[in-house]
C-alpha cells in the first residue's frame, strides 16, 4: 500500500498510532516516506487534495507493476 | 434475525458450497469498518467493491488479494440500470461457483445501492445462503455530526430528485434530509448542479419554509485526518456553488405544534412527562386538563 494511505489507515485503525498523530502530526509525517507533496496535501486536510494524490500514488503503482507485455490505455480528459 | 437470514448466517460459517455476505465500509477510509464486515472481507474467496475512494480501494486490495472493482461496470452502459444488472449478474456468477463471495461497498450497503439488495435477493431465490450486513451510512455520521437525534422531533429522508418528481408529502415539523442534490436531475453520471436545477428544488421547499430557514449542507468526513464539510445557511442564501455531487441537505424542524393531549391521556402518560416532554407550562396543563 502506498505510503499516503498506511498513513491514513493507522490513523483510522491503530490507536497509539492515532494518539501520536494527534499529538505531534508534522513529527508523524516526517517519519512516514513521504514525498514533499504528499507531506503537504496532509497538512492541509483537504480531502479532494487527499484523494486526488490516492489516485495518482496507486497510478504510480500500476505503472511501477507493468511488464513489457502490458498494454495501456490512457484517456485523457481536458 | 429471521429464521432464514440466521440460517444464512450458519451457513456461511461453514464450507463453501457458494454463499454471499454483502457489506458496507462506511464512509471515513478504513475507521467506520465493523469488525463483522471486515472479517468477511480477509475472508472470503472472492472480494467485490463498488468504492468512490482509492484509499478505501487500496486498503480492500491490502486485506484480501481478490478484491475486484466493479467501477468497470460503468463503463460503456447506457444506463445506470444496465449496470446495476450487469453488476448483481457478475457477483452471482462467482456465487454459483460455489465461492465465497464478499461484496463491498460504500457507506450503507442497503442504502441508495440497487445492486446489493438485488444480489442477497437473487442468491436466496437461487438456493444459496445469503446476508448483507449494516454500515455506517452518510445519515449515520450526520446525526453524529450535526448533532440530531432523529428520534427527538422524527426524521424525514429523501433522495432530492425523487422527492421532487414524486412530489413527496412530508411533514415540516420533523427534520428533513435530502440525499443527492449535487446530482439533481440526472439520469447520467455526474454532471455539476446547476441553479436551474436547484432553483426547482428551492421552490418546492418554499411552499412550506419560510425564505429565513436554516440549511445545513452537509458532506461526511471521508478520510480520518479530515473534518466533515458543514455550511450553514438559509433558503434565501443557498446557491448551487455551496452544494458538491457528494453533498446532503439537511433543513431542521420548524417550530412545534401542540401535543395531541387527547391520545396522552388515552396512553396513560403522566402529566409531568408531557410537561418536560413538550415543554408545556403548569398553566397549559390545567388549561388543557391533564392533572
Amino acid at each position: 500500500m502506498p505510503a499516503l494511505n498506511d498513513l491514513l489507515v493507522s490513523v483510522s485503525t491503530d490507536a497509539n498510532f492515532a494518539r501520536r498523530f494527534r499529538e505531534n502530526a508534522p513529527a508523524v509525517i516526517a517519519g512516514a516516506r513521504l514525498s514533499a507533496i504528499e507531506e503537504s496535501v496532509l497538512l492541509s486536510r483537504d480531502p479532494r487534495l487527499i484523494q486526488s494524490s490516492l489516485q495518482a500514488s496507486a497510478l504510480k503503482e500500476s505503472l511501477a507493476a507493468a511488464d513489457g507485455e502490458t498494454v495501456w490505455t490512457v484517456v485523457v480528459v481536458l | 434475525m429471521s429464521v432464514v437470514e440466521a440460517d444464512a448466517a450458519a451457513s456461511l460459517s461453514q464450507e463453501s458450497s457458494g454463499a454471499l455476505v454483502v457489506v458496507g465500509v462506511g464512509i471515513k477510509l478504513a475507521a467506520q469498518t465493523s469488525l463483522e464486515a471486515k472479517t468477511h472481507i480477509e475472508t472470503a474467496d472472492k472480494v467485490f467493491y463498488l468504492v468512490t475512494d482509492p484509499g478505501t480501494e487500496l486498503w480492500l486490495q491490502s486485506l484480501n488479494p481478490t478484491s475486484e472493482s466493479l467501477q468497470r461496470f460503468y463503463e460503456g452502459r447506457e444506463s445506470r440500470l444496465v449496470t446495476y444488472l450487469d453488476i448483481t449478474d457478475h457477483i452471482l456468477a462467482h456465487v454459483r461457483k460455489k465461492l465465497n463471495v464478499c461484496a463491498v461497498f460504500y457507506g450503507h450497503p442497503g442504502i441508495f445501492v440497487f445492486p446489493s439488495h438485488r444480489a442477497v435477493a437473487r442468491a436466496r431465490m437461487e438456493g444459496f445462503p445469503a446476508i448483507m450486513l449494516p454500515g455506517i451510512s452518510a445519515e449515520d455520521c450526520l446525526f453524529a455530526d450535526l448533532g440530531i437525534d432523529p428520534a427527538r422531533y422524527g426524521c424525514q429522508s429523501f433522495e432530492a430528485t425523487d422527492f421532487l418528481i414524486f412530489d413527496r408529502a412530508f411533514d415540516a415539523r420533523s427534520s428533513l434530509i435530502l440525499w443527492q442534490v449535487g446530482v439533481l436531475g440526472e439520469v447520467g453520471y455526474k454532471a455539476a448542479l446547476t441553479q436551474g436545477k436547484l432553483d426547482v428544488l428551492l421552490q418546492r421547499l418554499s411552499r412550506v419554509y419560510p425564505p429565513e430557514q436554516e440549511v445545513v449542507v452537509y458532506e461526511a468526513a471521508r478520510y480520518p485526518v479530515c473534518d466533515p464539510r458543514i455550511v450553514r445557511t438559509t433558503l434565501r442564501d443557498i446557491s448551487a456553488d455551496m452544494i458538491s455531487s457528494i453533498s446532503t441537505l439537511f433543513l431542521p424542524p420548524l417550530a412545534q405544534t401542540a401535543p395531541n393531549l387527547d391520545a396522552a391521556k388515552r396512553l396513560g402518560i403522566p402529566a409531568d412527562f408531557i410537561k418536560r416532554r413538550f415543554e408545556l407550562s403548569d398553566a397549559d396543563l390545567e388549561r388543557l386538563g391533564i392533572n
